[in-house]
């Protein structure tokens, strides 16, 4: 494996390699440093979002709260009476207010983009499907392949008694 | 044993000193005809037919040599072959090197498939194993010269029976060769011979697993199984089968020229990641398993494929070429990666997962 690990590293380390890919990775990692600090990093970063509690600061939950588009919504939920305090705002009449709203739809977006492209990085390679229910080592399919074309295998068997069924005559018979 | 491995590698050693551009050891007689053959159903094809009857219906037994060339290295076997009408054929491994060995019995099915891509004519006379045989020559269409010859059969003139067969590569070297060295043959008057007590541990083949005809493999097609009714090098499905195996269903589609034959083992589900055989890149990672009848095993579109065939490297290489590669879907898509990362992200903070 001469590249690096790429989207490989998000499902090694969180041990969805198969036994001989997970072999591969682990000598890829053997001499690879930028790869072996992707691992690290992306090792420390599951560490800290298990051990820290999601916490959502008050002060992002008030500014949430403050801005124009909540004050609308609040407008319909509030009681009446205390309406005056909630001003409806409309929309490019501003001035600062305009801009402070700009900025802050721009942060959102950028916190949206930021991510969504975490998710990608992170996303690893598809899942593999499942695997083939019978082992092509072991499924004693040179045999099949001698009684078919006549031509007979002995690999598994030191003598073989070729059955006169696989004549062509024999064919459509199970 | 080890009288029998020398008498092995002296044989190896002469079919690779043979393994060059084959020189023609037949005298032409009296039958030789002209190139190409005569009609659809010619002489050459005709003796080829008697030699398919011959053997089913006579009572021979004999020792056989079979030697292959595969990816430059020589694989060898010695057989101790016995035919009773009725009965089918009793084979004994002497000797062999490799992983598998197979005799030469010539099937009358696959002659109309010989006549079909070869050019046949009785080239002339020879002997084998101290019998006179007339020689069968089945020449590519449209090419002279040695690169013409594709196959030649050694026919007994008393029995009937194929005395030697050679398969030639396009390049005009012998890649596989089978041979009687010593040929006993009974009178049609014979009464078959039981060879159960000869051989009591024999174990007794038949053919397994569900032929199916056009109709059902056209049911497996919609199903979306991949059905394949040639592949490159003149290939032709002559044969399709469904084995009913106890962990899933494994369709065999065998394919054949009328000279060398293959077969593909498919089945739903990847390949392990590790498996046994030597990793090669042919399309793909791919798992080979020499012998005289190589395997190939690889993963491609969501099924693991496995080729099993006697036919030379270049007629396996190309067929392995001509099928699917790799996982079923390359690239999921920028939303189903953006979903499977947010999930990730969300099994990372889920502190009881």
């Amino acid at each position: 494996m001469t590249a690096h690990l790429g989207a490989a590293v998000t499902a090694f380390v969180d041990g969805e390699l198969a036994d001989g890919a997970r072999e591969e990775v682990l000598v890829h990692l053997t001499h690879c440093v930028p790869c072996r600090a992707e691992v690290d990093a992306l090792r420390r970063f599951k560490q800290v979002l298990r051990a820290e509690p999601l916490v959502v600061p008050f002060d992002l939950s008030a500014r949430l709260l403050s801005t124009a588009a909540f004050a609308e919504v609040s407008a319909f939920c509030e009681d009446p009476a205390s309406r005056p305090a909630a001003r409806p705002v409309r929309w490019g009449h501003g001035g600062r207010r305009s801009h402070s709203r700009l900025r802050r739809t721009a942060v959102s977006g950028a916190l949206v983009a930021m991510g969504l492209g975490g998710a990608l990085s992170i996303a690893g390679p598809p899942p593999r499907g499942p695997v083939a229910p019978v082992d092509p080592a072991n499924a004693g399919f040179v045999l099949d392949h001698g009684v078919t074309s006549h031509e007979v295998p002995f690999t598994e068997l030191d003598v073989v008694n070729v059955s006169s069924s696989s004549s062509p005559s024999g064919r459509g018979q199970r | 044993m080890s009288r029998l491995r020398l008498l092995l590698l002296v044989a190896g050693l002469g079919a690779l000193m043979t393994s060059g551009p084959v020189s023609a050891v037949v005298a032409p007689g009296p039958e030789a005809e002209a190139l190409p053959a005569a009609g659809p159903v010619s002489r050459a094809l005709v003796i080829l037919e008697s030699a398919a009857l011959a053997a089913r219906v006579r009572t021979w037994s004999g020792t056989q040599h079979v030697v292959s060339t595969r990816s430059g290295e020589p694989h060898f076997a010695v057989l101790q072959v016995q035919h009773t009408p009725g009965q089918g054929s009793t084979v004994q491994v002497l000797a062999s090197e490799g992983s598998a060995v197979a005799p030469d019995v010539l099937d009358q099915s696959l002659l109309s498939l010989l006549a079909s891509h070869y050019d046949l004519r009785v080239a002339g006379t020879g002997a084998c194993a101290g019998h006179r045989a007339r020689v069968v020559e089945a020449r590519r269409p449209g090419q002279s010269g040695p690169k013409a010859l594709a196959g030649r059969f050694w026919i007994d003139d008393a029995t009937g029976l194929v005395l030697r067969r050679d398969v030639v590569d396009d390049g005009g070297r012998v890649v596989r060769s089978s041979a009687f060295v010593s040929l006993t043959v009974g009178s049609r008057d014979d009464v078959p011979v039981s060879y159960s007590a000869a051989t009591p541990s024999a174990g007794v083949m038949h053919a397994t697993g569900q032929h199916l005809d056009d109709s059902e493999l056209q049911v497996l097609v919609a199903q979306g199984w991949p059905v394949s009714r040639e592949l490159p090098s003149g290939m032709e499905l002559f044969e399709a089968r469904m084995h009913d195996r106890a962990l899933g269903d494994v369709l065999q589609l065998s394919y054949s020229d009328g000279l060398s034959t293959l077969s593909l083992f498919v089945q739903k589900g990847e390949l392990p990641s590790s498996t046994s055989g030597t990793p090669q890149s042919v399309g793909g990672q791919v798992w080979v398993s020499p012998g005289t009848t190589e395997r190939v095993v690889w993963s491609g579109g969501g099924r693991t494929w496995t080729l099993v065939s006697d036919a030379p490297d270049a007629t396996v290489r190309s067929a392995v070429l001509a099928l699917p590669h790799g996982p079923a879907h390359q690239d999921d898509g920028m939303l189903a990666r953006t979903w499977r990362g947010m999930s990730r992200v969300g099994a990372w903070l889920n502190p009881f997962e």
